[in-house]
C-alpha cells in the first residue's frame, strides 16, 4: 500500500505531519488540555444543527430509555438504574454510614437503617442511625439522618440523648461525599 | 453532657474516616447500579418543508437523455424528512468513556416505493479518554468532522435542505463529509491550547461485508471497484483573539483510484489518485450577532471534494465558499456564495458551478424552528461522462439546447428536534 505516491501533491505529506507538530508544540502545557465534546465537531446531522442553533448543544437532550438520564441528569444523578432517589446522595449515604453494620436499605424509598454499633474500645455505649434520601434532586436538604444512642445500665441497654450536632455533621459528610461523586462523574 | 459529646464525636470521627476505606470494598448493589451501566437516549428530528423549483433541465428539449415529448416535473412539492437517533453512553470504572451512536434516517431516499424507507446514516462505536477519542464504524472522516466551514442558517447553504428537491448528483459544491460514511476508524485528539487534530482511515468506500462474492469467477469482491485506502487528516484551532472568536482548519484526504470496473474486470488505465485539501476560517463577534467565514477546497478530484478520481491528463479542481450570518434574538439571517471550477479536459471550457443563497431561521422554542431560503444554482459545461484528456462531451439544457443549467429553489419549512 503506497499512500503518498503522487509526486504532484507534496502538500499532503506536510499536512499529515502538521498534527504531530501541533501536538509536540502544545504538549508541555497540560493545563490547556481538555476533552473535546461530541457536539464540537462538524456535522451533517439536521437534528444536531437545529439543536446547536436553538439550544446550544447538539448531542444532549433526547429521551432517556435506560440509565442515568440526560447528560445534565447524569451529573445530577437523577433516576439512575432503578433508584427512586438521587444516586449521588444514595451512594454517599451508604459510604458515610458504612462504618456501621447495615440492617436494611430501600433504594426506592431512600431509607437506610443501620444496626447497633459500638465504637471501638467502648462497651457500654452503642449507636444506630436511620438515613432518609428525600428525592431525586441533588440538594443540600436532600438527606436527613437520625442518630440513636443507648447506654448499658444495670437493667440492660437504655435510650440516651444524642447531640443534635451529630446528625447534622453526618449529613454534612454525606453532602461532601455526594459532591465528590458528582465531580468524579462529570463529563459522562 | 461531656460524656454524650465524647461518644457522639467518636461516631462522627468514624464516619469521616469511613469513605476512603469503604471505597476499597464492594458497595451494596443499589449503589453500584446507580453509578454504572450505560445510558441509552433516544433523540431525533422531524422536518416538513415546501419547495418551489425552477430548473432549465425540466424545460422542453430537456437534457440529452430525455425522451422527446416527455413532461416537465412538477415545480412544487411538500417533503418529509426524519431521523431517529440512539445514543449509548457509558463510563468504565477506570474513567474510560465508551458507547455507540446509531442514526436511522428516513429522508425520502429512494425514487421508488413510499420514499420513507429506513436505513442507517452514521452508526459507530467509540471509546474516549484523556488521550482523545477513537471512533469505529460508519461515520464521517476526520477531515469532514473537523473542517471549519462558513456559517449558515437552517435550510441555507451550498449543500442544504433545498437540494433535496433536485435529482441527486447535481451539486459539486460540497464538503468532505458529504461522501464519507464508509466504515472506518477515526482518531481525534484532545484540545491543546485551542488546537486539536485527527486522522481517519477507510479501506474502501463501502460497508464491510455487503458484497463478498469471492466464489464468483466473473464478479470479484468489490473492494477494488471503488477508491481504496482513504486517509484523511485535519488540524483545527478554536479560540478567541482580541475579543473575536476564531476557528480555522487545514485538512486533506488521500485515496487510491479503482483498480477494477464495476463488473470486476481489471482497468487497463487507472484514474489518478485522489488528493484533496481544504482550508477554512470563520470569525464571530466582529460585531454583536455577526459571523463570517470562508473556505477553499482544491486538489485532484472530480465532483464533490474528494469524491471521485480524475482521468490522466485532466487538471485538478477548486472550490470557494463565502458565508455570513447575523443573529438578533430568535431570528437568524444568512447568505452564502459558492463557486467551483473543474476541468473538462482537452480544450473544453471548464465546468463552472455557482451558488448564491439567502435565508432566515426563526426559533420558536429550543429544538423547534421555522426556516426559509431562496437558492440559485447555475451550472455551465456539465460533462456527460468523466472527462478525459481528449475533452468531454457537454450536456445541453432547455429549449435552446445550451450548455448552461439554471436552477432556483424557494424553500420554507419547520423542523422539530428532540
Amino acid at each position: 500500500m503506497i499512500l503518498f505516491q503522487n509526486r504532484r501533491s507534496p502538500p499532503l505529506r506536510l499536512l499529515f505531519s502538521l498534527p504531530l507538530l501541533g501536538l509536540a508544540a502544545c504538549s508541555g502545557d497540560s493545563s490547556q488540555v481538555r476533552e473535546v465534546g461530541r457536539d464540537e465537531y462538524n456535522t451533517d446531522s439536521r437534528r444536531e444543527r437545529l439543536l446547536r442553533a436553538t439550544s446550544g448543544s447538539g448531542t444532549g437532550g433526547g429521551i432517556t430509555m435506560m440509565g442515568a438520564g440526560t447528560e445534565k441528569g447524569q451529573e445530577e444523578g437523577r433516576g439512575s438504574g432503578g433508584l427512586g432517589v438521587n444516586a449521588f446522595l444514595w451512594r454517599a449515604t451508604l459510604d458515610t454510614l458504612s462504618f456501621m453494620p447495615l440492617a436494611s436499605a430501600d433504594p426506592f424509598g431512600g431509607v437506610i437503617i443501620t444496626d447497633w454499633h459500638a465504637p471501638g474500645g467502648v462497651s457500654n455505649e452503642r449507636f444506630k442511625a436511620t438515613a432518609y434520601v428525600l428525592g431525586r434532586q441533588l440538594r443540600s436538604d436532600g438527606v436527613r439522618i437520625s442518630v440513636f444512642r443507648q447506654v448499658r445500665g444495670p437493667g440492660g441497654w437504655v435510650d440516651a440523648p444524642v447531640s443534635a450536632a451529630t446528625a447534622a455533621e453526618l449529613e454534612d459528610k454525606v453532602l461532601t461525599r455526594a459532591r465528590e461523586l458528582r465531580s468524579q462523574s462529570a463529563g459522562r | 453532657m461531656r460524656k454524650i459529646l465524647l461518644g457522639t464525636t467518636a461516631v462522627v470521627s468514624l464516619a469521616l474516616a469511613a469513605p476512603a476505606a469503604f471505597a476499597q470494598t464492594a458497595a451494596p448493589a443499589p449503589s453500584l447500579a446507580g453509578a454504572g451501566g450505560p445510558t441509552i437516549r433516544l433523540g431525533g428530528y422531524f422536518d416538513f418543508s415546501y419547495g418551489v423549483v425552477s430548473d432549465s433541465a425540466d424545460k422542453a428539449g430537456g437534457t440529452g437523455g430525455r425522451a422527446a415529448g416527455s413532461q416537465s416535473r412538477a415545480t412544487t412539492d411538500f417533503r418529509n424528512d426524519a431521523e431517529i437517533f440512539l445514543y449509548v453512553d457509558g463510563r468504565a470504572a477506570n474513567g474510560l468513556q465508551y458507547g455507540a451512536v446509531f442514526e436511522l434516517q428516513m429522508d425520502n431516499m429512494a425514487a421508488t416505493g413510499s420514499g420513507q424507507g429506513v436505513d442507517f446514516d452514521e452508526m459507530y462505536g467509540f471509546v474516549k479518554g484523556a488521550w482523545g477519542e477513537l471512533r469505529f464504524g460508519a461515520e464521517d472522516g476526520a477531515a469532514g468532522l473537523m473542517q471549519v466551514r462558513p456559517p449558515t442558517v437552517l435550510g441555507l447553504g451550498t449543500s442544504a435542505d433545498w437540494d433535496e428537491f433536485l435529482p441527486a448528483g447535481n451539486q459539486i459544491i460540497a464538503s468532505f463529509q458529504d461522501n464519507a460514511d464508509a466504515t472506518k476508524i477515526i482518531y481525534m485528539s484532545p484540545q491543546f491550547s485551542g488546537f486539536d487534530f485527527g486522522f481517519s482511515y477507510a479501506a474502501n468506500r463501502f460497508e464491510g461485508e455487503r458484497a463478498d462474492t469471492n466464489t464468483s469467477a466473473t464478479v470479484f469482491q468489490r473492494d477494488n471497484t471503488g477508491v481504496t485506502n482513504e486517509l484523511t487528516a485535519a488540524i483545527r484551532y478554536r479560540g478567541t483573539l482580541g475579543g473575536v472568536g476564531v476557528q480555522a482548519s487545514l485538512s486533506g484526504m488521500s485515496a487510491e483510484s479503482a483498480k477494477q470496473s464495476a463488473g470486476g474486470a481489471a482497468l487497463a488505465t487507472r484514474e489518478r489518485s485522489i488528493r484533496a485539501y481544504h482550508a477554512g476560517l470563520a470569525l464571530n463577534g466582529l460585531m454583536p450577532g455577526l459571523a463570517i467565514g470562508i473556505d477553499y477546497h482544491w486538489g485532484n478530484y472530480r465532483g464533490a471534494p474528494g469524491t471521485t478520481a480524475l482521468n490522466e491528463g485532466v487538471d485538478g479542481s477548486t472550490q470557494i465558499v463565502l458565508g455570513a450570518t447575523y443573529t438578533v434574538g430568535a431570528l437568524a439571517i444568512g447568505a452564502q456564495y459558492g463557486n467551483a471550477v473543474q476541468s473538462n479536459g482537452g480544450t473544453r471550457d471548464d465546468r463552472t458551478q455557482t451558488y448564491i443563497g439567502a435565508g432566515l431561521a426563526y426559533t420558536f422554542a429550543p429544538g423547534m424552528a421555522f426556516f426559509a431560503s431562496y437558492n440559485v444554482l447555475s451550472d455551465e459545461n456539465v460533462p456527460t461522462a468523466a472527462p478525459t484528456n481528449a475533452g468531454a462531451t457537454l450536456t445541453t439544457y432547455g429549449a435552446n439546447l445550451d450548455n448552461k443549467r439554471d436552477i432556483s429553489v424557494a424553500l420554507a419549512g419547520v423542523r422539530l428536534a428532540f
